[in-house]
C-alpha cells in the first residue's frame, strides 16, 4: 500500500492537532561563493508532548532546521525562503515565519525555548545564572524580582544543583559542564514552553552526565507536557529518547517514521548504512559498514537524489531526477527511488 | 600484587605468542603536575593526572583505554611516549628503561613509537603540503635520499588510501576524514611498533569513523603494529581493542578481555559507566543516569577508593582503605575491595 502525501510528513497521532507542523521549509545562506542550500522541502509535525528526534552527520541541515523554527538566523547570512513553521498556541495557530520580530519574542524563549550544544557559549558569561534564569520568568511571566527568585530556586533544585539558593549568585565559570547544561535546562523550562528544541544537548558531555541530562529532559517532558524536538548525530540518544525519528541528509529528510520503524526496518539506503557504520556496545564484527566517499557540497542546485554518488543501490534515474518522500510503509516515508519500488529489504 | 607481578602477567590470547616480552610497560607511572590556586597562587596544589598505573602491552594487540574526561587516558599515553617526564615509576620498551637512555639511543626508540590525534586539523601544519607533513620524520630521522624519500610518501598516500596527487596540496583542502588519513600516514612514515591512537575518530562523523576505524584495523594486520587506543566511546574501543582498561582521576579501575569488561564488568565504575551509554536499540530503553553528581577535581580527589564518593555500593571501608589491582578470572584485574 502507498499512500502519496504531498508533503510526505507522517499523519502523527490521530487524536488532536499537533503542537508544530513545518511544511517545506526551505533555508539558504547567501555567501560569497553562491547560494547554501541548507534545507530543502522540510516536513514534520510534532504532537503536544512528543518527541521527534532528527538526526543526520554534521552539515545535513538539522541545526538549521531548529534554527530556522526558532527565527534565529535572522542577522545572519541565512534566511527562509519558503514554507510554513504553523505552531498551535493553545488552538490558535500562527505561522511563525511570517511574524514580525516582535511577535516573535513573545513566542521565543516563552511558548518554545531551546538548549544548545556548547553551555559555556550560550550561558552570558558575565551575567549570574540566577540572572539569567530569572529573565524569561520576568519578561514573560511578568513576575515580581522576588517570585522570580523563588521560582530560579525551585528550578535549580529541580534540575538537581545542590544548595540552589547560593549558586543563583554564582558565574557559569563557576559550573561544571554538566551544571552548566542543567542550568540550561532549567532556564529552557521556566516558562514551562510547550515546545523544547535540543540541538546536540549532550554531545560536549561525557556519557555519565549526558545520561542526567537526558533523564532531565525526559522528566521535564513528563513533567509539564512539553513536546520535544532533539537534534543530534548520536543514534544512541535518538533511540533512547524519540518517539519518531527524522533522518536528514544533505538538507534534506531521506525518512521519516517511529523510533522503532527506523530502527527495525530503516528502509532508506542512507540510514541502513548510518545504522551499520555504527560499532555497538557489545556485538563487534570484524569490519564496519563504510559510506565510500563524503557529503556532497550544498552551494549550487542537485538534481538528483543527493546520496546517489554514495549509495550502492543507485539507478539511473538516481542520478537524474530527486524522489520525493513517498510512503513504504504506513505513515513512513522514505525519499529513495528504489527503495519506494520494494526494491531494498 | 606487586607492580612488576602485573608487568609480567600471563596473557590468555591465541593470537599473541606468549614468548614475546611485553612490547610496553608502565611500572607504577605517576604523572603529576603542580598546580597554583588562589589569587597570588600562594596555594599549591599537585594534580595526579596518572597515578601509580602499571600495565604492559603485548606486541601486535591493541589495548584500549577508556574514561571520562579528565580520567588521565591521554596523559598516560603521553607519558607512555616520553612526551611528558614521568613524574615517578618506569616506562620500558621492549624491555629497555626510557628514562636510562642517552638521547641518541632515546631518540631510535622514539621513532617506534608514533601517535594521532583527534582534530586532524589542528595537528597538521597549515601552512605545509601534505608531502611536506608527510615526509617530516623521515627528514629529521635522516631516512633514504631526498629521492627515497618522495617515493616513500607517495606509498604511504596509498596504503592510507589518499592519491599521488594529494601529496602537493594543503591540509586545508582534505574533509576531516581524509586528514586524519594524512595524520596516520605521518605517523607510520617511520615505520613504527607502536601506535598511541588519542580520540582518532571522535571528531569524525559517524560514516567516516568507520573508514578510519577499518582502515586502522588493516595497518594493524598489515604491519603488525601495536596500538594505544584511547577514547570516551566504549563501543568504537570495544571493537578496536583486544583489552580494555577502564581509568578514572587518574587511577586504573579496571583492565581485562574487551569482552569481559563490557560483558561481565566487575568494578562498579566500569557497570555505571556501560549503563549509561545509549545503545541505539529503542527496545532496550531505560533510565541511564545511575550515576550522580559530576567526577571529583582531580585536584581534591577522595581518600581511599577515588570512586567511593560516587559509588552505589559505597561502603565504610571504601573511603579509607584504597584499594589495589586483583586478579579475578584470568587477565581480567579490577581495584574494588568487593569486586
Amino acid at each position: 500500500m502507498r499512500n502519496i502525501t504531498s508533503t510526505g510528513k507522517p499523519t502523527g497521532k490521530p487524536t488532536g492537532k499537533p503542537l508544530l507542523e513545518v511544511n517545506n521549509l526551505k533555508t539558504e545562506f547567501i555567501l560569497r561563493q553562491g547560494i547554501v542550500h541548507a534545507v530543502n522541502d522540510v516536513s514534520f509535525t510534532v504532537g503536544p508532548g512528543e518527541v521527534l528526534g532528527i538526526v543526520g552527520e554534521s552539515g545535513c541541515g538539522k541545526s538549521v532546521t531548529a534554527l530556522s523554527i526558532m527565527r534565529l538566523l535572522e542577522g545572519t547570512t541565512g534566511r527562509i525562503v519558503g514554507g510554513q513553521i504553523l505552531f498551535n498556541d493553545d488552538g490558535k495557530v500562527r505561522d511563525l515565519v511570517s511574524l514580525s520580530r516582535e511577535e516573535m519574542e513573545h513566542v521565543r524563549g516563552y511558548k518554545m525555548s531551546m538548549i544548545f550544544q556548547d553551555p559555556m557559549t550560550s550561558l552570558n558569561p558575565v551575567l549570574s545564572v540566577g540572572y539569567q534564569i530569572k529573565e524569561p520568568l520576568k519578561v514573560h511571566s511578568h513576575m515580581s524580582e522576588k517570585d522570580a527568585t523563588e521560582e530560579a530556586v525551585k528550578l535549580l533544585d529541580r534540575v538537581g544543583i545542590p544548595e540552589p539558593r547560593l549558586r543563583l549568585n554564582d558565574f557559569p565559570h563557576r559550573f561544571s559542564g554538566g551544571m552548566r547544561q542543567r542550568a540550561m535546562v532549567a532556564m529552557a523550562a521556566a516558562c514551562r514552553p510547550k515546545l523544547l528544541i535540543a540541538d546536540e544537548p549532550t554531545t560536549a558531555l561525557d556519557v555519565t552526565i549526558q545520561a542526567q541530562i537526558l533523564d532531565l529532559i525526559r522528566e521535564l517532558r513528563e513533567d509539564i507536557g512539553t513536546a520535544v524536538i532533539i537534534i543530534t548525530h548520536d543514534l544512541g540518544v535518538v533511540a533512547e529518547m524519540a518517539d519518531k525519528v527524522a533522518v536528514m541528509y544533505a538538507g534534506y529528510i531521506v525518512e521519516q517514521g517511529t523510533v522503532h520503524e527506523i530502527f527495525n526496518a530503516p528502509q532508506h539506503p542512507y540510514t541502513r548504512a548510518l545504522m551499520s557504520s555504527i560499532p555497538r556496545l557489545r556485538d563487534w564484527p570484524d569490519r564496519l559498514t563504510t559510506i565510500e566517499g563524503a557529503p556532497p557540497s550544498l552551494l549550487g542546485v542537485s538534481h538528483g537524489c543527493p546520496f546517489e554518488p554514495r549509495c550502492r543501490y543507485r539507478q539511473p534515474i538516481c542520478a537524474e531526477e530527486h524522489p520525493g518522500l513517498l510512503d513504504v510503509a504506513p505513515n513512513h516515508p522514505c525519499a529513495c527511488w528504489v527503495a519506494q519500488e520494494g526494491g531494498i529489504s | 600484587m606487586n607492580a612488576s607481578g602485573l608487568a609480567s602477567m600471563p596473557l590468555s590470547d591465541r593470537t599473541v605468542d606468549h614468548t614475546t616480552a611485553p612490547l610496553v610497560e608502565a611500572i607504577d607511572l605517576v604523572k603529576s603536575f603542580p598546580v597554583r590556586r588562589g589569587i597570588f597562587g600562594q596555594k599549591r596544589f599537585r594534580l595526579f593526572a596518572v597515578d601509580r598505573v602499571s600495565l604492559s602491552i603485548r606486541s601486535g594487540e591493541t589495548l584500549g583505554l577508556v574514561g571520562e574526561s579528565g580520567c588521565g587516558k591521554s596523559t598516560l599515553g603521553l607519558t607512555l611516549m616520553l612526551l611528558y617526564q614521568p613524574t615517578s615509576g618506569k616506562v620500558l620498551f621492549e624491555g629497555r628503561n626510557l628514562d636510562m637512555q642517552q638521547p641518541e639511543a632515546l631518540s631510535k626508540i622514539r621513532r617506534e613509537m608514533q601517535m594521532i590525534f583527534q582534530d586532524p586539523f589542528a595537528s597538521l601544519d597549515p601552512r605545509l603540503t601534505v608531502e611536506q607533513i608527510i615526509q617530516e620524520p623521515l627528514d629529521i630521522h635522516r631516512i633514504g635520499s631526498p629521492m627515497d624519500r618522495a617515493r616513500e610518501v607517495r606509498r604511504l598516500l596509498n596504503i592510507v588510501g589518499l592519491s599521488d596527487d594529494a601529496a602537493q596540496r594543503f591540509p586545508a583542502e582534505f574533509s576531516g576524514g581524509q586528514q586524519q588519513r594524512i595524520g596516520i600516514a605521518r605517523a607510520l612514515a617511520l615505520r613504527p611498533k607502536l601506535l598511541i591512537c588519542d580520540e582518532p575518530v571522535s571528531s569524525l562523523d559517524v560514516s567516516v569513523q568507520a573508514q578510519i576505524l577499518n582502515l586502522l584495523r588493516d595497518l594493524q594486520k598489515e604491519f603488525g603494529l601495536t596500538y594505544i587506543f584511547i577514547s570516551h566511546n566504549i563501543a568504537v574501543t570495544g571493537f578496536m581493542s583486544r583489552r580494555i582498561g577502564v581509568m578514572y582521576l587518574g587511577r586504573l579501575m579496571e583492565i581485562g578481555p574487551s569482552k569481559t569488561i563490557v560483558n561481565q564488568p566487575r568494578h562498579p565504575y566500569t557497570q555505571a559507566l556501560l549503563s549509561a551509554v545509549p545503545e541505539p536499540d529503542p527496545a532496550a530503553r531505560e533510565r541511564k543516569g545511575m550515576l550522580k553528581g559530576d567526577v571529583p577535581s582531580p585536584i581534591d580527589r577522595p581518600s581511599g577508593c577515588p570512586f567511593h564518593t560516587r559509588c552505589p555500593w559505597v561502603k565504610p571501608r571504601c573511603s579509607v582503605e584504597e584499594p589495589q589491582l586483583r586478579e579475578l578470572s584470568p587477565d581480567h584485574y579490577a581495584a574494588c575491595h568487593y569486586a
